[in-house]
């Protein structure tokens, strides 16, 4: 597991942790059942802020990509697949765009929705 | 290994040999106050080979701070190694307080040790160089930080925690054993157990092998030392039957040895020595110390080899 940061770049450290972990499941080079770095390992590695790379986390486990368990830290579930990772990173890389046009979420979903019809 | 870790490897050995010399008269006064049997002839066996055995092992390491808990760990044996056959020669010593006594004295012993080890050999850093241009990389942006990190299981090394459990549950029900032989062999099947579980890490200062559950470092290899890194698949017979777990067999080769074959990192160390690890994906990690070592050499504008 690779998880990178680039102090320099505009796009949130915390989503940056968050993006190297999707990018890692979705190359197959994690999966289900692997544990992540503990936040504090990756802060201290990093020279981040451990509520920075918890917030990362925290987006993982909210699309259902990791569980994380007091005393177990931070572990990849049964929907860490590739495409499952990739469909994630399609999402945040949308969310971003939205962003920068000045859109809100509801923005989004509706572009969303559009193109499933 | 250069003359001035060999002239301290030498001054570390002689620091041990006051230890080593006292824990073997304390394995001969617990020969000769010992009820004789096969029982006891198995533990105070036990007893020499990792009272005595472990911390002489270690000290060929070549490795500072290895050295350094060894010659501390020769000390502390010699301490309680009396334990027992101190409380034969004088029954009159109160239980709870000789326990007491045995174990600051062997503490105090062992920081003894640990001061007399003396200054680590002053080697002079090796230049900055960069890796081979053909050998694999993974591109890291300029002021770009990383981690990558991986978890290898060494079944054999917790084959070897569960057979030195089962000898001391032996020991206990023979009633064969003293207390101090279960509690040592209790001690190392908890180290054995615990450095059967390792993180694999690779960040801008280095790889390191740290024990899984309470990140004690088992090995390292800092990026000072490293020439470059290969991933590459192990070759079983460039090592022996028993060799998992942390390598400290030789001072040329480092490392942690997990499986018998399959994908291994290797880094080239300075002064010829080489440090292996077993674990999956050892291409990415190959690439980032290779990736890290141009990033130096580039701020000391260092030609490729």
């Amino acid at each position: 597991m690779l998880i990178r940061v680039d102090p320099s770049s505009t796009v949130p450290l915390g989503d940056q942790v968050a993006a190297s972990v999707r990018r890692a499941v979705a190359e197959g080079r994690a999966g289900a059942g692997d544990r992540l770095p503990s936040a504090r390992e990756v802060a201290g590695a990093l020279g981040i802020n451990l509520h920075t790379v918890l917030r990362g986390y925290q987006q993982l486990r909210d699309e259902g990509l990791v569980e994380l368990r007091r005393g177990r830290g931070a572990v990849l579930t049964e929907r860490a697949t590739g495409g499952r990772a990739e469909l994630s990173r399609s999402a945040s890389e949308l969310a971003a765009l939205a962003r920068r046009l000045g859109l809100d979420e509801a923005d989004a979903l509706d572009a969303v929705r559009a193109a499933f019809r | 290994m250069s003359t001035s870790t060999t002239r301290t490897t030498r001054r570390r050995l002689l620091a041990a040999a006051p230890g080593t010399a006292l824990a073997v008269a304390g394995i001969l006064a617990l020969v000769a106050t010992g009820t004789p049997g096969r029982g006891s002839a198995l533990a105070i066996v036990l007893l020499g080979l990792l009272g005595l055995g472990l911390p002489l092992w270690q000290l060929r390491s070549g490795r500072p701070d290895v050295q350094r808990r060894a010659v501390g760990s020769a000390w502390a044996f010699a301490v309680l190694i009396w334990w027992v056959p101190a409380a034969r020669l004088a029954p009159q010593l109160p239980g709870a307080a000789w326990t007491v006594l045995v174990l600051s004295a062997a503490a105090a012993a062992y920081l003894l040790g640990y001061l007399l080890a003396g200054p680590d050999a002053s080697n002079p850093p090796a230049p900055a160089a960069r890796p081979p241009h053909d050998a694999v990389r993974t591109p890291l942006a300029p002021g770009e930080r990383y981690l990558w990190s991986r978890t290898v299981l060494s079944r054999p090394t917790l084959a070897v925690a569960a057979l030195l459990l089962v000898a001391a549950a032996l020991q206990l029900l023979s009633g064969a054993g003293s207390g101090v032989v279960v509690a040592l062999v209790a001690v190392a099947v908890l180290t054995t157990a615990l450095s059967a579980f390792a993180r694999v890490r690779v960040d801008g200062d280095g790889v390191h092998v740290r024990q899984a559950l309470l990140g004690r470092t088992l090995t390292d290899a800092p990026l000072d030392e490293v020439r470059s890194a290969r991933a590459e698949q192990l070759d079983p017979d460039r090592f022996r039957w028993n060799d998992y777990g942390p390598l400290r067999r030789s001072p040329g080769l480092l490392g942690y040895r997990a499986r018998r074959s399959g994908e291994a990192l290797v880094l080239d160390l300075t002064r010829g020595r080489e440090f292996v690890v077993t674990v999956a994906d050892a291409a990415t990690a190959a690439g980032l110390v290779n990736a890290e070592l141009d990033r130096r050499a580039e701020r000391g504008a260092v030609p490729p080899c």
